[in-house]
């Protein structure tokens, strides 16, 4: 394959970005498409070229892939990069760049079909002797779907065939109400996706997900590039993610890298991908593949020193991965902050409003990657991440340190954000000795709650709003002392 | 210079005065002096209150302040006591002038069924002895007088409502 020079981001915010710092690192041109809410973002001011794209919504410009096809045909891509989300899992989407005569940076349309569709993917995995978790699936044999739910080991976790999002899911930890619980996941199947086809699998408590990097080369090389662990979770969003997984023994670690390279190369996988397990009580199940670049993937990058898109460039240029398993190396601990426009305090809302003002600090070790800029609005119109802060450490009590340092130190006025939530959560005493499951957020909700401001807060944040506030100190100007004084006396 | 500010649920009034060093803020009669230096490179600024100094970052939008403080940004709505008030979400939600302040009402203006003109006064309260007129915040008809000539009143007490829109 001949070298690409010049790639279409067909993504937004700091994702668009991040390619594109790449793209441009290594000598290629960098072409981005947007949508008119997006036209002051970073992306859009240091791309060489940015066309606009429109659809009946913002997200649907975004999702349009003949019109970002098109736009990557006029502007002269050698090649699309997908991101994350959008059109990034879509095969047809690929095949369609194909046919354009571009790369798709990613893997090949088979790959994204088969990791694409759970059950499928599931099945491959277990039949190759990866580990999945024990399950009794209806679709196999309806008939004797209830005695094989009951044959596994309690508790045991009800899905929806069609499910997604939590919905219809019900934990069973009495083999007494299996089959009342089935009925019921079986009608909450039919009303919320129109199917009432089950299966049923063995629940881990707490859990925690820990998945695993993967590269592959068009040569058939695979190596991993060690586990990110993504317990911190809420409404199923991770919020914070952290490499190495504080949970981990060394044997785990080899155990559960090697299976998803394993996994991988059994999908004769090409291109940066992940697969994601689910972790409790020392084992560890498949859970799926995603065949991308993942949000979290800038963790994975300071401990490994190895810029993943580049990789990724490379492997779609045909090029060997060049390096063995064992070049692969870990070097401290790296954690990642996902900066979102939400209230924790009510339950995680969406926030809107301006980025007033936006201030990243100096921080040994810091890596911000932003979709934001300072006097943008933010609108609800996309995903509410607005950037992701990154801090590398020796160790994993330095990386928290730094990490709390960055977001104190960060300064974000204008729109309500997960910002000092965060901070509590990495100053939370649980957090610290690493024993976090996806329910911890939830768990600690109580504890990890902003106090609200005491009175000296309140009275400095009234001094600052009436001092800054130019008509409110021209009346005060305006009134002679005395005046004050006596108007003070009879209030 | 009295202002009403909210922060998050909580609301205080407080008002800016100014003596011959600066200016001091009055809060429940709790009196201190108060000073914001000027930006310093980072764009930080100097906040002090009475004896306390705070490194803080402010940034205005209307009338929205932004503060970062402490490693915590809040942000404090200032309500002058001339705004209607409106109750956010309701159907009804331009429709009621309230009371920005505790006070008295001087004179009204106008009568139910009248038909008023944007910035046309409606009412006249005295609060903190200074007068302050209601005005009417858009074109439209007087719907109800809440109160009469002489009556007190609590912050947030309805004070004059026009017909909805739609229903003229």
């Amino acid at each position: 394959m001949s070298r690409i020079g010049t790639v279409l981001i067909a993504n937004r915010s700091e994702i668009a970005w991040r390619i594109l710092r790449t793209v441009k690192a290594t000598g290629r041109r960098a072409v981005v498409v947007f949508h008119a809410l997006d036209a002051g973002s970073p992306a859009v001011r240091q791309a060489d070229l940015a066309v606009r794209i429109e659809g009946p919504t913002p997200v649907a410009a975004y999702l349009d892939a003949a019109q970002i096809i098109a736009a990557a045909r006029d502007a002269g891509a050698d090649a699309i990069h997908p991101g994350y989300g959008f059109l990034s899992e879509n095969a047809a989407f690929a095949r369609q760049v194909a046919e354009a005569g571009m790369v798709f940076i990613g893997p090949t349309p088979d790959a994204i079909d088969l990791m694409g569709d759970k059950v499928r993917a599931r099945a491959f995995v277990a039949a190759r002797g990866f580990p999945v978790a024990p399950s009794a699936i209806e679709d196999d044999d309806p008939a004797s779907f209830v005695a094989r739910a009951r044959a596994l080991d309690l508790p045991l976790l009800i899905k929806p065939a069609a499910g997604g999002g939590g919905k219809g899911m019900r934990i069973v930890r009495d083999m007494a109400v299996l089959d009342t619980e089935i009925e019921r996941a079986r009608s909450e199947g039919q009303r919320y996706f129109g199917d009432g086809r089950l299966y049923v699998e063995r629940y881990v408590e707490r859990p925690r997900h820990i998945e695993v990097q993967v590269l592959g080369d068009a040569h058939g090389s695979v190596v991993h590039l060690w586990e990110r662990e993504c317990s911190v979770q809420r409404r199923f969003q991770k919020v914070i993610e952290e490499t190495p997984s504080p949970a981990l023994t060394a044997t785990e670690r080899r155990d559960i890298c090697e299976a998803a390279a394993g996994i991988a190369r059994a999908v004769g996988y090409r291109n940066a991908g992940t697969v994601e397990f689910i972790y409790g009580g020392g084992a560890f199940y498949f859970l799926e593949m995603n065949t991308r670049l993942q949000v979290e993937h800038p963790v994975t990058e300071l401990v490994t020193g190895r810029d993943l898109v580049a990789e990724q460039l490379r492997i779609a240029e045909g090029e060997a991965l060049g390096y063995a398993q064992a070049d692969v190396r870990q070097d401290g601990h790296a954690i990642e902050l996902r900066l979102y426009a939400e209230d924790p305090a009510r339950n995680y809302a969406p926030t809107t409003g301006p980025i007033a003002r936006l201030r990243w600090p100096d921080v040994e070790g810091l890596r911000v990657d932003s979709g934001i800029i300072e006097g943008q609005r933010v609108s609800a119109a996309f995903d509410p991440m607005l950037a992701k802060v990154i801090v590398h450490g020796g160790d994993r009590a330095q990386a928290i340190a730094r990490a709390r340092q960055a977001l104190q130190e960060t300064v974000l006025l204008g729109i309500t954000t997960n910002r000092e939530f965060l901070e509590r959560v990495l100053a939370d005493d649980l957090f610290a000795t690493g024993a976090v499951h996806t329910g911890f957020l939830d768990e600690r909700a109580s504890q990890l709650a902003l106090a609200p401001p005491d009175h000296e807060t309140l009275m400095a944040l009234i001094a600052a709003a009436a001092l800054s506030d130019a008509g409110l100190r021209a009346e005060a100007d305006a009134v002679p002392p005395l005046y004050a004084a006596i108007g003070a006396w009879r209030n | 210079m009295r202002r009403h500010f909210e922060i998050d649920s909580t609301a205080i009034d407080a008002a800016l005065m100014r003596n011959a060093d600066g200016y001091a803020l009055d809060v429940a009669g709790e009196r201190q002096a108060i000073a914001l230096s000027a930006a310093m490179s980072d764009g930080a600024q100097t906040l002090r209150v009475g004896d306390r100094h705070y490194r803080v970052h402010v940034a205005r939008d209307g009338d929205e302040t932004f503060v970062q403080i402490a490693g915590r940004s809040f942000t404090v709505r200032t309500i002058e006591p001339l705004t209607v008030f409106a109750h956010a979400g309701s159907a009804n939600a331009d429709l009621t002038a309230r009371a920005p302040m505790p006070g008295t009402v001087v004179s009204v203006r106008i009568q139910p069924g009248a038909h008023v003109a944007k910035g046309e006064t409606l009412m006249v309260i005295e609060s903190m002895k200074l007068e302050t007129a209601i005005t009417a915040w858009r074109d439209g008809t007087v719907d109800a007088i809440h109160l009469a000539v002489g009556q007190t009143f609590d912050r947030d007490t309805p004070l004059v409502s026009l017909l909805a829109e739609a229903a003229e």
